[in-house]
């Protein structure tokens, strides 16, 4: 690999090529969890803990969600790396089921709200009204004050709302009338979206893409799978039976020993050469931001406990890669999530691990 | 003069330790070398069967060369190998063995199954291992092999440069497999072992009186060679050896091989000739005339690849025109001598029927084979028989001192007795030549008794002990004239080759083995060398007519046509025959030619194998290194990708460890968890910080054999034969 061990010293020729961004490694300072020092090893029960609940999660999501172990999977990642995730898909197959399981095993509030043309922002974040008896505003919370938000078909949006909920992604955090309102903690939002090329659609801009952890389609279930969900789903709600299997205050636990994970600079210093792969790619017309960076670290931190490890692997980075990076490279003949994918999946087998 | 060390009682013993004591110097180098060995194993049963191996050579080798009947069959390296590979089954798999006793095929098929394993065990053992039958195997035959070739190289042929050489070979396998269990005394192994060959000539004609006096002085040549380890080829390559500064041209001195070998009884037919020469001169190969005190040799010479015999050679040195010369001619029909030296009378003046590798020494008019022998060879020489008369001789000036130096040197501690006997005898001689003819008839009186049983030892100098014993043969009578005459101030030199033969009545003559000679040649301003015959008996003839006083007095008047002299050897040498059946040249000289052969070939297959095992060493200690204790997971992972790519199975630097200890855990079902461990550990190190997966020697050891069973399975049988022979990734990992 060409790259200097220590990422933070770009060199001139790396800066050239990525002058799209700034240069900006997964090691800085933003990232809070690639802060972590190295010798901060997390204890091995810790991680047996979080490997338990998210077992459970997954256990009891799958008995749900019939065959879709990697959506289920990918959902729990992100929860428990502090990430949001975009499901895209065509409709009916069970992203909204996903969502809401979701909220459902970790006992957490969840609110759904369905994204329309003529949705407004205050739908999204919630009005001040004036209190005719105390004679005051109060802020009346909207459906995104929630743990879990299920953003349904969130491209069918108005530009204008899509950065109202965006805002809120980003900063954890919505600000109306000059009031700063915090989100709860945790708060994930679980975004789904039509293919782009759907009608009645605004397509999400790149930037907004970007703040999603991971995009994943959830896909057709296999025929053994369909008639399952036909035999069971038919008479009763499959929610029903779905009992919470951990707590909010287990997952933000999770989260915190997630952050703890080790990530050596020599671990880094493969990140940093995928993303620059991204942007060198000449298929690509825009690569990863440093921002895709910091996510699948992230991301890989959480797959890391996940695999009983202490430790990332460019085995979490390479399982991640596609899921985390493939939405946030724009392909220069077809902005498309598979030819996305492939470019992703090229860049992997043709990067040095070490 | 004496023969030095050979100058004992009774004829067997000189002949005896001519054979044995370099058989034993080989044993011991070869012992020594085995010793440097012991760092690559753990154990030492092995050594036992090594040491077994090296006895069993050696003495087949000295039984074979000392046993006139065994000698003469000519087999020594025949019945090296056979009792070698003999060896190697009864030592190696001795179960085979038909009722425990008789060789069958399968014990060889066996054996060679055996070598096969050893090589497996070089690959799945680190240093020091324990010696595994297979191991076993390996070294007992190859230093059966080594053996053979060092004891030829230097019983036989005297190379024991090249013999040296080889065993230092054998060192780079410690070298390369143990470097870390190398200690100092495995180093002074096999510098003992390399010195001792060094020093093999110098051991073999030292003054060695007791088996004690012999164990101190080698001690002793250890201890200063040890400090001068750079002086030494030199030094000891000279007694026997011309020295060519660009090649490696070695040549035996003749005069060495004809005292160690006096009493054969060997009358094999050396060549015949003939010649119409009525003085019957003797067939000359060379001369010598350095003198240590011990040993006459060859002085050193410049070999010039460019002195072709067959274009001519110079007028021999000193001859002046008015000096009386015939043009004569001889036909030479080698039959049984393999020397490197040329027989011909002196003076030779052209040789034709030669290659262009015959080269001549313009002093000596020595001829030497660049690389060829004279086994075989049919040639004429046009030689100029240099016939002096008395006046000539009697009017020669005395020669310049420092001119003719280094044939008049003798060493500082050469007994007085031989000058003051050289004064006695010369009393009232007025001119040069009287004095010789003086030593001459000296030596002739009827005092002297030719006889092989040379003096005893008992005073300092053999050469002193003759002249007071007067009992000898024709290297003491040579060496006793020469010396003599050098105390006299005459240039002098001592010849070496045939008596004249046996005339067979038609011209031609018949010269045995066992009729090797010497005799003093002495300068004469104007005449040149002129040669001397003082030996009263043996293979040699009459002195010749220009040494004879009276018979000069008479020959000044008769004309001096050759014809009317009449060659006294055919009936001479054949009343002598008897006698002369004891005086021999080295009666296995066809076998040593044969034997110079096969050791070349042996020693340049043995280079041949040595290069392409090398990658293979190479590798196997690169594998003792990644292997070391205590393990380093990155280390250990270099052997695996190191595995992989000598299959043909490189592993990509875009795939993660734990892909690869899938995959090849897929290859190598049975390595899994170990790979899987060592897996971890690779990872822990690059991307824990710390490492907490401990690997277990045993696990990582086992889970390499068994990916390498893997991977030789899918890479096929040439496939894996590569991986061990040629192994891609010594040449780089990536």
């Amino acid at each position: 690999m060409s790259l200097p061990s220590d990422a933070s010293q770009p060199t001139s020729r790396r800066a050239a090529r990525s002058a799209a961004y700034p240069t900006v490694s997964p090691a800085q300072p933003a990232d809070p969890a690639g802060a972590t020092a190295a010798g901060a090893v997390v204890a091995e029960p810790a991680i047996a803990r979080v490997q338990q609940i998210a077992g459970a999660a997954r256990t009891a999501m799958n008995s749900v969600l019939d065959g879709k172990d990697h959506a289920v999977r990918l959902a729990l990642l992100a929860l428990l790396a502090g990430g949001h995730l975009l499901l895209e898909d065509v409709p009916g197959v069970g992203k909204t089921l996903l969502a809401k399981s979701l909220g459902r095993v970790v006992d957490g509030s969840v609110r759904r709200i369905q994204f329309t043309p003529d949705l407004l922002p205050s739908d999204v974040l919630g009005v001040s009204l004036f209190n005719q008896e105390s004679r005051q505003f109060e802020f009346r919370a909207g459906p995104v004050f929630a743990n879990i938000v299920i953003a349904d078909e969130i491209n069918r949006a108005s530009p204008k709302t899509q950065s109202a909920m965006l805002e809120c992604m980003a900063e954890s955090q919505a600000s109306i009338d000059g009031t700063t309102y915090r989100m709860p903690d945790p708060f994930m939002v679980v975004a789904t979206q039509n293919p782009i090329d759907m009608e009645g659609t605004y397509s999400l801009p790149e930037a907004q893409r970007d703040r999603f952890m991971a995009r994943i389609s959830i896909g057709y279930p296999s025929a053994e799978a369909e008639i399952g969900l036909l035999d069971h789903h038919v008479d009763h709600d499959p929610l029903g039976s779905l009992r919470p299997v951990t707590s909010l205050a287990e997952i933000l636990e999770a989260r915190e020993i997630v952050r703890h994970i080790t990530a050596t600079p020599e671990l880094r210093t493969y990140v940093v050469a995928l993303l620059e792969a991204t942007r060198r790619d000449p298929a690509v017309a825009l690569g990863s931001s440093p921002r895709g960076g910091v996510q699948l670290l992230r991301a890989a931190k959480a797959l890391a406990v996940l695999n009983g490890r202490s430790y990332v692997t460019p085995d979490d980075i390479q399982a991640l890669a596609v899921d985390v990076l493939a939405h946030r490279v724009i392909p220069k003949d077809h902005d498309d999530a598979q030819v996305s994918a492939d470019i992703i999946r090229a860049i992997i087998a043709r990067t040095p691990v070490r | 003069m004496t023969a030095g060390p050979e100058a004992s009682s009774t004829a067997p013993a000189p002949r005896t330790r001519a054979v044995w004591l370099p058989s034993l110097i080989v044993y011991v180098a070869m012992l020594l070398t085995a010793v440097s060995l012991t760092a690559v194993f753990s154990d030492t049963e092995w050594f036992v069967q090594v040491i077994v191996m090296i006895t069993l050579v050696v003495v087949t080798g000295a039984l074979f060369r000392s046993v006139p009947v065994l000698r003469a069959s000519g087999m020594t390296v025949a019945a090296q190998f056979v009792v070698a590979a003999l060896a190697a089954v009864y030592l190696g798999v001795p179960h085979t063995l038909a009722g425990g006793v008789l060789p069958t095929g399968a014990s060889f098929t066996e054996l060679f199954a055996q070598l096969a394993n050893g090589i497996d065990d070089i690959y799945q053992t680190t240093a020091p291992a324990p010696s595994t039958p297979g191991f076993r195997t390996i070294l007992t035959a190859g230093f059966g092999l080594i053996t053979m070739l060092v004891d030829g190289l230097v019983t036989d042929i005297r190379a024991p440069k090249v013999a040296g050489i080889l065993l230092l070979l054998v060192y780079i396998v410690p070298v390369l497999l143990a470097p870390r269990e190398l200690a100092w005394w495995h180093f002074a192994a096999i510098a003992a072992a390399f010195l001792l060959l060094m020093l093999s000539s110098y051991l073999e004609t030292a003054h060695l009186r007791s088996p004690a006096t012999a164990v101190l002085a080698g001690a002793l040549a250890l201890a200063i060679g040890v400090g001068l380890p750079v002086l030494l080829p030199d030094v000891s390559m000279r007694p026997d050896r011309a020295q060519n500064p660009q090649g490696d041209l070695t040549v035996v001195n003749p005069f060495l091989d004809l005292k160690s070998d006096l009493t054969s009884d060997s009358d094999a037919l050396a060549f015949t000739y003939t010649s119409d020469d009525p003085l019957a001169p003797p067939i000359r190969l060379t001369s010598v005339s350095e003198f240590d005190g011990t040993t006459w040799m060859p002085a050193e010479f410049d070999i010039d690849p460019f002195a072709v015999a067959v274009e001519g050679l110079p007028t021999p040195p000193g001859v002046t025109a008015d000096t009386r010369t015939v043009d004569r001619a001889a036909e030479f029909d080698i039959a049984d001598l393999d020397q490197q030296h040329l027989p011909t009378p002196y003076a030779p003046q052209g040789i034709d029927g030669l290659s262009r590798r015959w080269i001549y020494d313009p002093e000596t008019l020595t001829i030497v084979g660049n690389g060829e022998i004279t086994a075989e060879a049919q040639y004429s020489v046009d030689y100029l028989s240099i016939e002096p008369s008395v006046e000539t001789l009697r009017s020669a000036e005395p020669v310049s001192a420092t001119e003719f130096e280094d044939y008049l040197r003798l060493p500082d501690d050469t007994p007085d007795l031989i000058a003051e006997t050289a004064d006695d005898v010369t009393a009232g001689a007025a001119t040069e030549w009287d004095k010789a003819t003086a030593l001459q008839s000296y030596f002739r009186s009827g005092e002297f008794e030719y006889s092989l049983d040379a003096p005893p030892e008992a005073s300092g100098s053999a050469l002193a002990d003759f002249l007071l014993e007067k009992r000898g043969y024709c290297v003491q009578f040579a060496g006793g004239m020469t010396a003599m005459a050098r105390t006299l101030g005459i240039p002098a030199r001592i010849g070496v080759g045939f008596a004249a033969g046996t005339s067979t009545g038609d011209g031609s003559y018949e010269v045995r083995i066992n009729q090797a000679h010497a005799w003093p040649e002495l300068y004469f301003e104007g005449a040149g060398w002129v040669r001397f015959e003082p030996t009263p008996g043996g293979p040699a003839g009459d002195p010749p007519p220009w040494t004879d006083a009276e018979a000069a007095q008479s020959e000044e008047t008769a004309s001096p046509t050759p014809t009317e002299e009449t060659p006294t050897e055919g009936p001479e040498a054949s009343a002598d025959e008897a006698e002369a059946a004891e005086e021999s040249e080295e009666a296995a000289d066809s076998q040593t030619a044969a034997g110079i052969a096969w050791t070349w070939i042996g020693v340049v297959a043995l280079a041949v194998l040595v290069l392409l095992a090398l990658p293979a060493l190479i590798r196997r200690g690169q594998r003792g290194r990644r292997l070391r204790e205590p393990l380093a997971p990155e280390a250990v992972w270099e052997e695996v990708r190191a595995l992989a790519l000598d299959h043909g199975a490189g592993l990509a630097p875009t795939i993660t460890v734990r892909e690869h200890v899938e995959n090849l855990s897929r290859i190598a079902p049975e390595a899994g968890s170990g790979l899987h461990q060592v897996g971890r550990s690779v990872d822990e190190s690059r991307y824990a910080g710390t490492v907490r997966t401990a690997l277990d020697r045993g696990e990582v050891q086992t889970a390499l054999q068994e990916l390498q069973k893997g991977l030789a399975q899918q890479a096929g049988r040439r496939g894996a034969l590569l991986a061990r022979l040629w192994p891609a990734s010594v040449f780089g990992l990536r």
